[in-house]
């Protein structure tokens, strides 16, 4: 009885921890602003985005239609993983963020080129990278491509 | 109490999660072999595999750490389970390029018939990418492993150096090349003296479940001192890739392999499906092979990927045997042909998959002279915590 009590008391604190409020950025994933981009990359970076981060990695993406020019935020780890070139036809969804200058900003959550599709956010904008990416990448386990 | 302990425990790794804005990802694995020890006996087994990793962020800085466990229903003695910690940087050296270092510690421990297969891992690894121009990619790593096993006949020191350069053309094909050198250092492989026994099957070791596999009897009982024995490969491996639009992409890449010197100081090689034999990695084997893949987006958004696979590998140090045991005088030589099919769909805050792949594996051992197929399906979820960057 007393070992219940106690569970009970267990998961209401845990409830009271997981609805601490989240920190208020001026830049974030902002789920009311996705938008859907296919074009080519016209420049590829790495830089900065958030204080305290690994720097991401950052594409400037020309739209096919519009010839609109996009700075597309990847991710950290994904400099090292994924091999995107000048050139390239990609297909991005994400959210648009602050211009930076005369560019508009996007915050990817997936990317699409050659075939390959890359998971970089889920839907409400939390990243799904990882530490460890590159150890992972030559790690055997089971069968499968 | 137990379930008080559990409760703590719990509420202490979600304390972590929520208050250092971490992520856990949790996945679930169910497998389906008719060949878990990819021989001749067709053993078959269903395998489920559950892992949970933690991830911190901090200034370039994450930190990292997994644990799971791998259940084998028909075989439980081979079920095994696993925790890894570590920590990676990336540093970046201008707009175009970056370095990456990673130090990981691992810790495997198996059931009981393969306990001699339970293992301690140091591993390192440094690479450096660099975007020579806006279509050509420079990538160099070395790493270096340091393996301790319960049974020390297999105790490992190996170090690798990689180079690879890539080029995209405006025809959107990647061209790329690349160079491996490794070498792997077995720390005493060799068996201590023994009274000698006559020549029969069971002098290969195993467990009596067959002419091999088992936790113990790889080793070669030839030489009586400490020494070591090392084995050095160099591989040269080419890939070409053509993306059609962004919902296609098609590959063609081929890896050679030579033993520049030294060769597998065991008396079998056997590679278990899921589990590590240790006598069975990148290292052990010379020879070539070819892949061709297709990766396709089709309707309601799931990813396909069909591949085949043909490779020709030889075993320096290995012989081929008869099925009694009794060593031919040739070494062991595989044909593999191989067919993988994946299909994945990701949702809003998981993912699943489904694969399957068949391999014809012809050798001139006998044992290993087999065919059988593997199918997998799994989930896994992601849990972030915190800020939303």
């Amino acid at each position: 009885m007393n070992a219940a009590r106690c569970g009970t008391a267990f998961l209401a604190a845990l409830l009271s921890w997981t609805s601490l409020p989240a920190q208020k950025l001026p830049h974030f994933y902002n789920v009311d602003s996705e938008v859907r981009l296919e074009g080519s990359v016209l420049d590829i970076v790495l830089e900065i985005r958030y204080v305290g981060n690994a720097p991401f990695l950052v594409i400037i993406l020309e739209e096919s239609k519009t010839k609109q020019r996009y700075k597309v935020e990847m991710g950290p780890s994904w400099f090292f993983a994924k091999d995107v070139h000048k050139g390239e036809k990609v297909e991005v969804v994400g959210s648009l963020s602050e211009k930076e200058g005369e560019v508009k900003g996007v915050i990817a959550r997936q990317v699409r080129y050659g075939g390959e599709t890359v998971m970089l956010r889920d839907t409400m904008g939390f990243p799904n990278w990882r530490g460890g990416a590159m150890k992972r990448q030559g790690r055997r386990r089971g069968r499968g491509i | 109490m137990k379930r008080l302990s559990l409760f703590v425990f719990l509420a202490a790794v979600w304390r972590l999660a929520v208050l250092s804005a971490a992520d856990l990802t949790f996945s679930f694995n169910q497998h389906a072999t008719g060949n878990v020890f990819q021989t001749r006996d067709k053993i078959s087994d269903h395998i489920s595999t559950l892992s949970l990793s933690l991830t911190k962020d901090f200034s370039g800085l994450s930190l990292f750490s997994e644990a799971g466990y791998s259940h084998f229903a028909g075989n439980p003695g081979l079920s095994f389970g696993g925790a890894t910690a570590g920590l990676d940087y990336l540093r970046p050296m201008g707009e175009k390029s970056a370095l990456y270092f990673s130090g990981t510690a691992d810790a495997v421990l198996f059931s009981s018939d393969f306990r001699d297969f339970d293992h301690a891992v140091l591993s390192f690894l440094g690479a450096f990418k660099s975007y020579l121009g806006p279509n050509s990619i420079l990538k160099a790593g070395a790493a270096l492993e340091y393996r301790n096993y319960r049974d020390s006949l297999f105790d490992f020191i190996s170090q690798t150096f990689s180079i690879s350069l890539d080029r995209f053309f405006k025809t959107k094909t990647t061209a790329k090349a690349g160079l491996n050198w490794g070498y792997k250092y077995f720390l005493h492989p060799f068996l201590a003296p023994a009274p000698e026994s006559p020549a029969d099957g069971s002098s290969q070791g195993g467990n009596g479940k067959g002419r091999h596999h088992g936790g113990t009897g790889y080793g070669l009982p030839s030489r009586s001192d400490s020494q070591g024995a090392g084995i050095q490969t160099l591989s040269l491996s080419a890939l070409a890739a053509q993306g059609i639009g962004t919902r296609l992409g098609l590959s063609l890449s081929a890896v050679r392999q030579w033993n520049l010197s030294g060769g597998n100081p065991f008396q079998s090689v056997e590679e278990f499906y899921l589990a590590e034999n240790p006598t069975y990695d990148d290292f052990s084997w010379a020879g070539w092979g070819l892949t061709g893949l297709v990766t396709l987006r089709i309707p309601w958004e799931i990813d396909l990927k069909m591949g085949y696979t043909v490779s020709d590998k030889t075993f320096p140090g290995i012989e081929s045997l008869t099925l009694d045991g009794i060593p031919t005088g040739v070494i062991r030589h595989d044909r593999r042909n191989q067919i993988e099919t994946r299909l994945e769909k990701a949702f809003s805050k998981f993912s699943v998959f489904l694969s399957y792949s068949f391999i014809d594996n012809r050798s001139n051992d006998p044992y290993f002279d087999w065919r059988s197929g593997f199918l997998t399906g799994g989930i896994e979820w992601r849990l972030p915590f915190g800020k939303s960057e």
